[in-house]
């Protein structure tokens, strides 16, 4: 159906032109095709369009700041969460995110919940979210804090003493 | 076409076909390793026992570190579950973690059969019902358990 209309349409007009509409329609042709029209239009137009953009793109590049600032700040404090190589002699584990086991040789994170992960699986999440996986209690910076005070060794010191200490 | 599957998905979805939860299956499409057709069955205790609704479950490609996309395809008048079978549950939004499986997100929404919450609706109209009147509401769930949820 709609194929039909504009061989219609041109028969009709081809059928009653008259000087008047002739006259009308090459003035309004004028107007639409007049090439400094068009270029006025178009490039207003155009003007708007790329402070759009611009815009758009400031805001994207303000966003991306804002990320990696972000992200900068979670790496800064990723780097007080103690982090160890995972040894034979250690209780074999599952890692919760990755369901596999940690093998020797494979960088293990330790959270100050006493979760641990695969330091790759644990920290990809807390980019995003900075809570446990598994416990979702909040990676406390203060707790973080007293850790960096401390090695793994001297960690596993205090793990130790913690009964002779709670005596006292 | 779609990269390796994950050991993860891979060993979830043998646990969850070796060891399936009482009352839930969940099969792998053949065609898509991480779309999967689970039915629920209706607990006891709630109105829409004896039913059994059926859900589609699929992992996006940041699975396990964004959380599965459920949806109920079977119709089913619940405070929590909208017309389009959205369903309001934390651990799928915002409580989302990559130590959560399949096999506790479909726990969660068993659970959320037996314990309707009409306080955090999502189908407003229907936490309307609930709230003013609860033996209503669970007449009309049960009746539409005995219309759209028999397998």
């Amino acid at each position: 159906m709609g194929n039909c209309l504009p061989t219609l349409f041109g028969f009709v007009r081809q059928q009653d032109e008259t000087p008047l509409r002739r006259n009308r329609s090459s003035e309004g042709a004028m107007s639409f095709t007049n090439p400094n029209m068009l270029q006025q239009g178009s490039s207003y137009v155009n003007q708007l369009y790329q402070h759009n953009v611009i815009r758009q793109r400031q805001a994207e590049e303000r966003g991306k700041e804002i990320d990696e600032a972000k992200k900068n700040r979670i790496r800064g404090l990723l780097d007080q969460i103690p982090a160890d190589v995972f040894r034979g002699d250690m209780a074999s584990n599952e890692c919760a995110i990755c369901m596999i086991d940690f093998e020797p040789g494979e960088r293990i994170r330790f959270l100050p919940c006493m979760h641990s992960f695969h330091q790759e699986c644990v920290d990809e999440w807390l980019m995003k979210s900075f809570t446990c996986p598994s416990c979702l209690e909040p990676v406390d910076s203060t707790i973080l804090s007293s850790l960096t005070a401390h090695n793994m060794q001297s960690l596993q010191q205090i793990t130790s003493s913690v009964p002779s200490s709670s005596a006292k | 076409m779609a990269a390796q599957l994950p050991r993860r998905i891979i060993k979830e979805t043998q646990r969850l076909l070796a060891d399936p939860v009482p009352g839930i299956s969940a099969n792998p499409d053949e065609s898509n390793a991480r779309y999967f057709h689970v039915m629920i069955a209706g607990p006891d205790d709630s109105p829409f026992a004896g039913g059994c609704f059926k859900l589609e479950l699929f992992l996006p490609e940041e699975y396990p570190m964004a959380a599965p996309k459920v949806r109920f395809m079977t119709k089913i008048y619940h405070p929590n579950i909208d017309k389009l079978g959205r369903i309001c549950l934390d651990i799928l939004k915002d409580k989302w973690s990559p130590a959560l499986q399949i096999r506790t997100v479909l726990l969660s929404i068993q659970a959320l059969l037996s314990a309707p919450n009409p306080e955090d609706p999502l189908a407003t109209d229907v936490a309307e019902q609930w709230k003013t009147n609860e033996a209503e509401a669970i007449k009309t769930a049960k009746q539409w358990t005995l219309s759209y949820a028999q397998a």
